[in-house]
């Protein structure tokens, strides 16, 4: 590997980036060991491994893990398959667009969290309202990206369209959902991230299961290593979630729908 | 073709134009009202205002919508005085921006709900640790939009400023500032509107008080009326604050073409 | 205005006239067009911006109704896009779909059509071997050159076999080398399918070197107040039909007809 290629690949690994967070850690560690830092509810990073380390044996955090990512992607799909096609509609139609577009800011602004003690009103504390939740919350972001992409659509396409004699389900097939695809994508990893935070914030409110009500349970336990275990884990979900939405995004769409994006 | 001609401008005043949009929403009140079948989990909205009345004279609803309200304009104010000094002092220095941004990136990602029961476990429950969590969920979009725009004023104007002999201070206040304002802004927006869900988030796990809190609390009671007449008041506040900012936002970026922004 | 034999004719136009709603109202942007075009024939519309050439190729090509007059393709009134009639863009890259192939792109109206995929194959590679692009096939538009794309917009109209095409400023995004050429295969292309063309022009001289009629169109409302047949011979040459006589004195009064 010549020196200048490898050069690029240290850069692009970000060590400065890594450096930080091992400090981090590491002044943790020696805040909590030398009792600089003695909080009655703050372990140091090698007591909240070691307990890590147990939920991982006795596989309950993969269980949870699996509850929690399982719900999200679900309710990612639901909102999928409303959101796209409610946003194509919104997109397409200008009347549709005038008569209901305050409507769908109002429902769209009332925050998905207030939802949570309705669905239990109405489902009780189960997995239907933990995924009527996420699916409710993952819907709007997909819905107003996909409304986006369809209007950004070069109105010169409908003129092509037209001239090649392209029926409806054509045109909306060959020309504007693969038009609207960038944005479309964007939405989708918005919305699964939103399911996800919903997720959680349904099992450690209403619903009893996965990540979320280990968070609680460990709570109510009072053993702090593993409320930090659990918070860590999710964070790291989210974090590993998004990069992976991210990479899958940058990968689905073939070159050339990259070059128009960014001519665009 | 379904699509609208671009040689076709609709001549709408635009006031009337948002009213009708509100339409769906009134149809679905009013069928609600009359079409009423499960008095226990949907009750007619009529039922609503009465339940917000008696909360109101019971002296709960004010104090919880004033904490939360507290809660809320605490946060954000906090978090735009660390957002925007932090994202100055980030923004400047390149490199640091690059090392930090792994764990910043982390740190942001973080589910706020995961927040409330370690930082209970440090900070008891309060306004103090309510306070806190709201802040440090909602200051990344005001950093990351600051350091951004501070990253890329333009050297011109640096070098402007250079030329016209400007101490640090003047150069901070007259140039620096004023360039990064409107990202500053687009980023207060958006911390704002994550302020709102964040202050009902924290109140309902955390407990104590504040309209989250009244929220889970009437329906842990079953007075579903209440409930959905706490969850309309949230809707409309959250609607209305919206439609706030947008208005700010919009006279204050008409003065500033081409501002970027991040997050 | 030359007299044309009924069994032969690819556009009747007869009174057009098209008004739009506007900021300020109603806008008559054409007015009283009337021209016939005999199949085969190539023709050119020139005239000054924003006098409705546009407008009446939309009306042509049925993508826009017109609001007087009647119009007929082919013997039939025109409602919609009419059956073999293809329209070519000025603006190739918005035209072309940018995450299709060059082959792809060229099977979208066959694909439309419902013809089945080995015969679309051929009829696709067909057309790239009339716009001499057929090693492309596999490459996306946004690695072509301008004039390569456009070619690609051209095949796609070529792939349909078209009775008549209508384009639309179709070599005014292009350098003056790429034009030459691009008109020269025009010009193939026709020979070889007897297609009949109207193409709308800022070049007077390209309106000349290709047309077998020139129309002008000016005013505001737009109407078609001059016409030429300059009667150059073909096979044109871009170097000596351009300096025909006939060519210059076309030019002339083309020239001045434009004002």
């Amino acid at each position: 590997m010549s020196s200048a290629r490898a050069a690029r690949l240290l850069h692009a690994a970000n060590p400065s980036g890594i450096l930080v967070i091992v400090a981090a850690l590491a002044l943790w560690q020696i805040a909590v060991a030398t009792r600089l830092l003695d909080l009655r509810y703050l372990p140091a990073p090698s007591e909240i491994a070691v307990e890590a380390g147990a939920l991982i044996a006795s596989g309950k955090l993969f269980v949870d893990l699996g509850h929690t990512l399982g719900t999200t992607l679900a309710a990612g799909a639901i909102g999928a398959g409303i959101g796209i096609a409610l946003g194509i509609v919104f997109g397409l139609f200008q009347t549709f667009r005038l008569y209901t577009a305050s409507s769908i800011d109002f429902f769209r602004t009332i925050p998905v969290t207030a939802l949570v003690p309705v669905a239990m009103l109405i489902w009780g504390p189960s997995n239907m309202s933990e995924i009527v939740v996420a699916a409710y919350a993952a819907t709007w972001p997909i819905l107003i990206n996909t409304a986006g992409g369809v209007r950004s659509i070069p109105t010169r396409l409908y003129d092509v369209a037209a001239v090649l004699r392209l029926n409806r389900p054509a045109l909306l097939m060959k020309v504007v959902v693969p038009a609207a695809a960038q944005q479309i994508l964007v939405g989708l990893r918005l919305g699964i991230v939103t399911a996800l935070v919903l997720a959680i914030v349904a099992e450690m409110l209403i619903n009893p299961r996965g990540l979320g009500w280990g968070v609680i349970s460990a709570q109510n336990a009072l053993v702090p290593e593993r409320l930090w275990a659990y918070t860590l884990t999710i964070g790291l979900l989210a974090y590993l979630l998004n990069m992976f939405l991210v990479f899958l995004v940058r990968i689905a769409l073939p070159g050339s729908a990259r070059q128009m994006a960014d001519a665009r | 073709m379904s699509a609208e001609t671009p040689a076709r401008p609709r001549r709408e005043g635009p006031r009337l134009a948002w009213l009708r949009g509100l339409i769906p929403l009134a149809l679905l009140l009013a069928g609600w009202q009359l079409l009423s079948t499960d008095p226990l989990r949907f009750p007619p909205p009529s039922r609503w205002f009465e339940s917000l009345q008696l909360l109101m004279t019971q002296d709960v609803l004010l104090p919880a919508l004033g904490h939360s309200l507290v809660t809320f304009v605490l946060g954000l104010g906090i978090a735009i005085v660390v957002g925007v000094s932090l994202g100055l002092v980030i923004g400047s220095l390149p490199r640091v921006d690059r090392a930090f941004s792994p764990l910043f990136d982390f740190l942001r990602g973080l589910p706020v709900p995961v927040l409330v029961p370690v930082t209970i476990l440090l900070l008891g429950v309060g306004l103090g640790s309510s306070v806190f969590i709201v802040a440090f969920a909602i200051v990344w979009p005001i950093l990351l939009n600051t350091a951004l725009a501070r990253r890329t004023v333009s050297s011109v104007r640096m070098d402007s400023a250079r030329m016209l002999k400007f101490g640090p201070i003047a150069t901070l206040t007259k140039i620096v500032i004023p360039s990064v304002f409107p990202a500053a802004m687009v980023g207060v927006r958006i911390a704002a509107s994550l302020g709102v869900i964040t202050t009902l988030v924290v109140e309902m796990i955390s407990g104590g008080r504040g309209a989250g809190f009244l929220l889970m609390e009437r329906q842990a009671r079953f007075d579903s009326p209440g409930m959905w007449g706490v969850l309309l008041i949230i809707g409309v506040f959250g609607f209305l604050l919206n439609l706030a900012l947008a208005q700010i936002e919009r006279r204050v970026l008409r003065n500033h073409p081409g501002s970027a922004s991040a997050a | 205005m030359t007299t044309v034999t009924p069994e032969a004719t690819a556009y009747a136009v007869d009174a057009v006239g098209v008004t739009l709603p506007s900021a300020a109202g109603k806008l008559e942007i054409l007015k009283d067009i009337s021209f016939t075009v005999g199949e085969g024939e190539i023709v050119g519309i020139v005239g000054r911006s924003g006098t409705g050439k546009t407008t009446l190729l939309r009306v042509l090509s049925g993508l826009l109704p017109a609001t007087a007059g009647t119009l007929t393709a082919g013997q039939k009134p025109v409602a919609g896009v009419p059956d073999g009639v293809v329209t070519v863009f000025q603006d190739y890259g918005q035209a072309l779909l940018p995450w299709r192939t060059v082959g792809r792109n060229v099977e979208l109206g066959l694909e439309a059509a419902g013809v089945p995929r080995d015969e679309r194959r051929d009829r696709a590679d067909e057309a790239l071997r009339m716009v001499h692009l057929d090693g492309k096939r596999n490459d996306y538009p946004w690695r072509l050159s301008g004039g390569m794309q456009q070619r690609v917009q051209i095949a796609r109209a070529l792939a349909l076999e078209p009775r008549i095409l209508l384009m639309d400023e179709p070599f005014g995004a292009l350098d003056a080398l790429t034009k030459a050429s691009l008109q020269d295969e025009l010009l193939q292309v026709q020979q070889r399918t007897g297609a009949t063309i109207l193409f709308i022009t800022h070049d007077i001289d390209e309106a000349i070197y290709l047309s077998d009629r020139v129309f002008v169109i000016s005013g505001s409302p737009g109407q078609l107040t001059f016409e030429i047949a300059p009667g150059l011979a073909r096979p044109r040459n871009q170097l000596v039909t351009r300096a025909e006589p006939a060519f210059l004195a076309a030019r002339e009064e083309l020239t001045k007809a434009l004002g």
